[in-house]
């Protein structure tokens, strides 16, 4: 029972990231486009946002969603699901240090503007 | 001048830095001192843009200011533009509120604006601390560590010394703290020449000082007060207390306004000529701003119109625009309201292309029940009362969207538009 509810938080996360996605992606030539995925260590949640890039053009980024079951295995789940909808490529910010449930890290190394706690 | 008999407290006023700015770059996980990215509404009664709020490293290395228009931002791709997010920012706000109620007592604590709050630590001080210094450093160090934003904050012996240090002092200390007390106002605040630096002192007044021959602080705190007050009247002797930094408000006091009104106003998104687009908008707000009153069951003896000129018209007019009110007979109903609105507005528009509209109702009085009119069917009053508290009671239940009059899906209604929209600009993605 409690495995369904959260199967069904899971689909409703990653449908809010992927219509909101949607509704931003008008793909144009001569721009990039990537997901910035933030592990926010103050607010305890993981915060989605949709990134636009040109080398001529001010960066925009988008807030998509942000998910507040603050646990790995929930923000994997969410990702496989948006994944399957969506070959946009992935950043990630602020996991230092943490590991996906493979054992893989998530976060290869730290950006020189991110936070840091103190 | 003998400060004896002067309020002596401890006073912090605290400001969070960049707020918007900064709030939005925790959000993505980036230092708000490090990152350069501006928060920039787009909505469109901001023309092609508005920047709401710049983080400290665009300010430096782009030049940006708050409120500078798109058109003025640079177009680089190292900066970061985002859209605003008004209810984060509401609930960001109250965290940082509760933040400092930890440190003093819930009626000590005094928001001032969205990113600023006064708190008087006069009795609570020295349960954190041996100075108001270390504690002040306290405070900034809990919300840093508890939310990642940055805090200034002024030191005073009173709400205005607190306000000059914030303003004057911390905003360019390397700690970002500043302080002021009776005693040392000559000394830092005296010397000041830009006069309109300081907290309370616009241009028109720093030139009308000017024109008195002062032209620093120390001399208008040498000046005679009585003169002031000929000249400027109570601003004079506010003026007077400002430079020799006395403030004897209470806070905990609370000042009620004599004659309260409900109103609101608005940009348009572009210059309206027609004017059945103008008085469709004239409408929607006398309508929304009748249902507010109604809420706290008041009736309105004045309305009042006023009405701002597009740039070409006020060119063209030599006027910025009219405003005007008249008394009417107590009424909150949206239906009569509007039409004394619209009377307002046939008695002086001539035609001029407009940008700003501005609708409030004075003069209140509690609302006993429905008057009736004797030269009208009471029947149809009657019902006319009942039809609109119902809309208003399905309103409150289903949201001011639920029931829209039709005449808002025409041009150049903003109705719908702004529904979306906390103070003006972008609230934010709902569901979050």
């Amino acid at each position: 029972m409690e495995e369904t509810v959260l199967t069904k938080k899971v689909e409703e996360d990653s449908e809010i990231i992927l219509t909101r996605l949607k509704v931003l992606f008008k793909p144009k030539s001569q721009h990039r486009y990537h997901i910035d995925v933030v592990n926010n260590i103050y607010g305890k949640s993981y915060n989605f946002f949709f990134d636009v890039y040109h080398d001529k053009k001010r960066e925009r980024s988008y807030p998509l969603h942000s998910i507040f079951n603050y646990k790995i295995e929930y923000l994997e789940q969410v990702l496989k699901l948006v994944k399957q909808e969506t070959n946009l490529s992935m950043a990630f910010r602020g996991f230092e240090g943490q590991k996906w449930t493979s054992g893989k890290l998530i976060q290869r190394k730290d950006t020189h503007d991110s936070q840091s706690k103190g | 001048m003998d400060y004896a008999n002067e309020p002596h407290g401890v006073y912090l006023m605290i400001d969070n830095k960049s707020f918007y700015a900064s709030v939005e770059s925790v959000e993505r996980g980036l230092n708000p001192l490090q990152s350069v990215l501006i928060v920039m509404s787009e909505t469109d009664n901001t023309g092609t843009g508005l920047v709401l709020a710049a983080s400290p490293k665009a300010k430096k290395e782009f030049g940006i200011r708050n409120v500078s228009r798109q058109y003025e931002v640079p177009v680089s791709h190292d900066l970061l533009v985002v859209p605003p997010r008004m209810n984060l920012y509401i609930e960001r706000n109250l965290e940082v509120n509760k933040i400092f109620r930890e440190f003093v007592a819930d009626e000590d604590c005094y928001p001032y604006s969205i990113d600023e709050s006064i708190l008087d630590l006069t009795k609570s001080w020295k349960l954190f601390g041996k100075t108001p210094l270390e504690v002040a450093k306290r405070i900034q160090l809990e919300v840093r560590q508890r939310m990642g934003l940055y805090t200034t904050v002024g030191i005073g012996e009173n709400p205005l010394q607190a306000k000059l240090a914030l303003d004057l002092f911390a905003k360019h200390d390397h700690d970002l703290i500043g302080d002021l007390t009776y005693e040392s106002m000559s000394q830092k605040v005296w010397q000041i020449t830009k006069l309109s630096d300081v907290w309370s002192i616009g241009n028109r007044t720093e030139a009308h000082l000017k024109r008195e021959g002062i032209e620093t602080i120390g001399e208008l705190a040498l000046a005679d007060p009585y003169e002031l007050k000929v000249e400027f009247g109570i601003i004079g002797t506010q003026l007077y207390a400002l430079a020799w930094g006395i403030d004897r408000s209470q806070l905990s006091q609370l000042v009620t306004p004599k004659d309260k009104s409900w109103g609101n106003s608005q940009v348009l998104p572009r210059d309206y000529q027609n004017q059945d687009e103008i008085e469709l908008v004239i409408k929607e707000i006398g309508n929304q701003v009748a249902s507010r009153m109604r809420h706290h069951n008041q009736m309105a003896s004045c309305v009042s119109l006023s009405i701002g000129f597009s740039y070409a018209a006020t060119v063209e007019d030599g006027r910025g625009g009219f405003s005007h009110s008249m008394r009417i007979e107590p009424t909150d109903t949206g239906r009569d309201l509007c039409n004394y609105l619209l009377g307002l507005f046939h008695r002086s528009w001539t035609g001029q292309t407009i940008r700003n509209i501005a609708v409030s109702y004075s003069r209140l009085t509690a609302n006993y029940g429905l008057q009736l009119n004797l030269f009208r069917d009471p029947n149809q009053q009657i019902k006319e009362d009942l039809y609109q508290r119902m809309l208003d009671k399905i309103r409150d239940r289903f949201g001011q969207m639920a029931l829209v009059p039709a005449s808002s899906l025409m041009k150049g209604g903003t109705m719908l538009a702004r529904s979306k929209l906390v103070g003006g600009h972008n609230g934010g993605n709902s569901f979050d």
